[in-house]
């Protein structure tokens, strides 16, 4: 314990810095990016002399775990943005030029980790912005140190949806973002996307995992279809988000003959469980959250050969990781190559949300003057607009980012695309 | 009893009395090592882990029961500090109360059935309901939240006009908890029921011959420890404020009996040293979620078959203040007999065989 004392003597030695100018921070030095990513590591930027100081960004985000490649995704964005706007001078705030650099915590996707990672990050490193956790129980492990100290968060947790929607919210969300949709309003649009590419399903059976996420948008589809949507929904599978074989759930769905399988939400399995369903034929047709090209592509080498099932990918933003003809989404992930030196990962398009979010942020802070009073960015934040990588954005007054959303269907390798314009905000 | 404890520590030899000291007094400094509030946070639960580990160490180590019903004890602490909070606003120390009480109650139905069994079954049967409270958190949404969870902020805790508004201030109330813990496993150690619990560990049929009421002892061990159980549970709340039942997993246990092996299964400061060294560890290396359990794994390998008397033997070993077995140096007579001369009948070794009816 002496030796463990002797080390914590040691790593204590990093004095709390609630400052804009912290000298402990990471660069924003693209080569540093995924020593940064997988360790936090910190250290000095040249360019931070042509500064008047810097701004920093937390990032809380299950770099390790069942959803990485989410996370991942989530830092790639953030990372992108902070090179280009340091690149570009950084941000302006009262006739003074600041640089973001990014201080990246991996909560292991353990809530005790993020709450702890929280603490670090607006205690002793002083931020005033963290993205991340995604996830449901980092990110409600971490609101109750953020919310206290004013410090805006930006998470993909569903449960974000009631109080972010509800007329009087909890303070505890005063400053929780959501990094996209509300789910209800992503699926009213999911199922019209669907009824355009993929128009022959009429039933649907649901794989959901058992965490929050899974059974959160499980509960949302059978509430929205019992509304009549027009889809049927015939059974739903709750299985382990860490199993690695379906079979048991994935025969009980062939038995509920249903035109179409969800699976929500385990991300990182994408592949493993469409070449399942594919090798059982337990639905004509297979739809997974965050199901991208590289998904298909995956399951197609996994198998050796094309499947006869549809693949349908629902994404809240462009599917970066696959080859579709436009400039824009081609031009991100060859961005996230050369500038973080690293490939996007298979759920790419959160990326696109999460460098979206932090242009938005800089502008907001630009007109806010401010990169440390949270009420004034906020309210320059709301209703900002922002044409980017999938169309217009912008954050509404419940906090949660309105936005297009997209749908592919891919068959035999050909991929049919369905683009529907953000919902009307109420 | 608390002053045979401190009569106890003070009348120890002296390297033990300077150990047991040192033992005590590490925690209470160890946040003048921590400069940043990550590493207090890590501190806070380093000392809610301890307050565990005593509650699994009453039946571990007194009783030889290896339950991993714990994980889900302290979820049913965690959950009724958030719901009482949530719904009738409780103070904290009522809340405490209540969790201890319902941990009590949760443990004794939980024993009942279980203590029909024993060793691998007994296991087992723990594990089984240990998934089942998880489930029940899970799947009771109305109450629970479900996947979901709750989240609930009370007020800063304080006593006596004190509040204990920092983490630092915090730790210290952890911190008191977990010498609460401690003094309830001396407590225990030195009572009948800790030594009930110790013969029936030894042998259970023969404690049983002897009259001990082995069902009813493992119960009441199996009660105090569920009470205890749940008070960390909601303690883990008041730091923790948003929970989900995935924190409640029943092989969260095996981690904390790692923890006491790391430490010392056989002594009092084992649970309290191994809780902070298996918190910190991880976070002091870098250990990701898979090196964790690959490091677990291999401390349990290392510290069952080298070191089963933990970190404080080991050390103590090392300062050269631990009790040093003379060499083993066998009889004459097992000498002969490992050189291959044929083993000395009873009576050669001069006992009396009488038969005929008993007087």
């Amino acid at each position: 314990l002496l030796a463990l004392l002797a080390v914590a003597c040691g790593s204590g030695t990093t004095e709390p810095d609630s400052g804009d100018a912290g000298g402990d921070t990471e660069a924003a030095d693209p080569a540093t990016s995924d020593a940064a990513a997988t360790e936090g590591s910190e250290g000095d930027t040249e360019e931070a002399e042509e500064f008047a100081g810097q701004i920093k960004i937390g990032a809380n985000l299950e770099l390790t775990g069942p959803i990485q490649p989410l996370a991942q995704a989530g830092l790639d964005g953030v990372e992108l943005a902070v090179a280009e706007i340091n690149e570009a001078g950084g941000v302006d705030i009262g006739g003074e030029a600041y640089e973001f650099v990014t201080v990246v915590r991996d909560d292991q996707a353990d809530a005790a980790r993020s709450a702890t990672n929280a603490q670090e990050l607006v205690r002793d490193e002083g931020v005033k912005v963290i993205i991340g956790p995604l996830g449901t129980a980092g990110n409600q492990a971490q609101l109750p140190i953020t919310s206290a100290e004013g410090v805006m968060t930006f998470s993909n947790d569903p449960t974000l949806d009631k109080p972010l929607s509800d007329d009087e919210a909890d303070p505890l969300y005063e400053y929780a973002f959501k990094t996209q949709e509300l789910a209800r309003r992503l699926f009213e649009n999911y199922f019209a996307n669907l009824d355009q590419v993929y128009p022959e399903a009429k039933t649907l059976a649901v794989l959901a995992s058992d965490d929050a996420s899974g059974q959160g948008v499980a509960t949302l589809i059978d509430s929205l279809l019992a509304e009549g949507d027009g889809l049927e929904l015939l059974a739903t599978e709750t299985f382990p988000i860490d199993a690695a074989d379906m079979t048991p759930f994935l025969t009980r769905i062939r038995e509920s003959e249903a035109d179409i399988v969800y699976q929500c939400c385990a991300v990182a399995q994408n592949v493993a469980i469409g070449q399942q369903l594919v090798e059982l034929d337990a639905a004509p047709a297979y739809w997974a959250a965050g199901l991208t090209g590289a998904t298909y592509t995956g399951v197609v080498e996994a198998l050796g050969s094309d499947p006869e099932q549809i693949f349908v990918g629902a994404l809240s933003g462009p599917d970066v990781g696959m080859d579709v003809g436009d400039e824009r989404r081609e031009e991100l992930a060859q961005k996230i190559t050369e500038v973080l030196g690293r490939e996007p990962t298979s759920q790419a398009f959160v990326s696109a949300h999460t460098y979206q979010i932090m242009y938005l942020l800089a502008e907001a802070m630009e007109m806010a003057g401010t990169f440390e009073d949270t009420d004034a960015i906020i309210e320059s934040l709301i209703g900002l607009e922002r044409d980017d990588i999938y169309g217009t954005a912008f954050y509404t007054p419940q906090h949660f980012l309105a936005h297009p959303s997209e749908m592919l269907r891919i068959e035999d390798g050909e991929v049919t695309r369905a683009v529907i314009p953000a919902l009307p905000v109420e | 009893m608390t002053r045979a404890w401190v009569a106890a520590v003070l009348r120890a030899p002296s390297p033990h009395r300077i150990g047991a000291i040192v033992m005590l007094a590490l925690p209470v400094l160890l946040p003048l090592a921590l400069g940043t509030s990550r590493l207090q946070a890590v501190a806070v639960l380093g000392a809610i882990t301890a307050l565990f580990a005593y509650s699994l160490n009453v039946v571990f180590h007194y009783g030889g029961l290896l339950s991993v019903a714990h994980g889900g004890l302290w979820g049913v602490g965690a959950y009724t500090m958030a719901l009482t909070v949530k719904h009738w606003d409780l103070a904290l120390w009522p809340a405490l109360l209540l969790a201890a009480a319902l941990g009590a109650v949760v443990a004794v139905l939980i024993g009942i059935p279980s203590f029909r069994t024993a060793g691998i079954y007994f296991l087992v049967l723990t594990f089984a309901f240990g998934e089942f409270l998880r489930f029940l958190l899970q799947e009771w949404r109305s109450l629970t939240g479900g996947p979901n969870g709750l989240v609930v902020v009370a007020e800063d805790p304080s006593l006596l006009g004190f509040t204990f508004d920092s983490l630092t201030r915090l730790y210290f109330l952890m911190l008191a908890f977990a010498y609460l813990g401690l003094l309830c496993n001396f407590l225990v150690g030195r009572s009948r029921l800790g030594r009930r619990l110790l013969a029936i560990r030894e042998d259970e049929t023969l404690a049983r011959a002897s009259g001990v009421p082995t069902f009813r002892t493992k119960l009441t061990a199996f009660a105090i420890s569920g009470a205890l159980a749940g008070i960390a549970g909601a303690l883990f709340q008041v730091h923790q404020r948003g929970l989900t039942p995935t924190l409640f997993d029943p092989f969260l246990v095996l981690s904390v009996v790692l923890a006491i092996i790391l430490g010392g299964t056989g002594s009092l400061y084992g649970p309290l040293i191994g809780a902070f060294t298996l918190t910190f560890l991880p976070e002091l290396l870098g250990l990701s979620p898979e090196d964790s359990r690959l490091a677990y794994g291999a401390l349990l390998v290392v510290f069952v078959l080298v070191l089963p008397g933990g970190i404080l033997v080991a050390g103590s070993r090392l300062a050269g203040l631990g009790r040093r077995h003379p060499p083993y140096s066998p009889s004459p007579e097992a000498r002969a007999v490992d050189a291959g001369a044929p083993r000395p009948s009873m009576a050669d070794r001069g006992a009396e065989i009488v038969t005929g009816e008993r007087p």
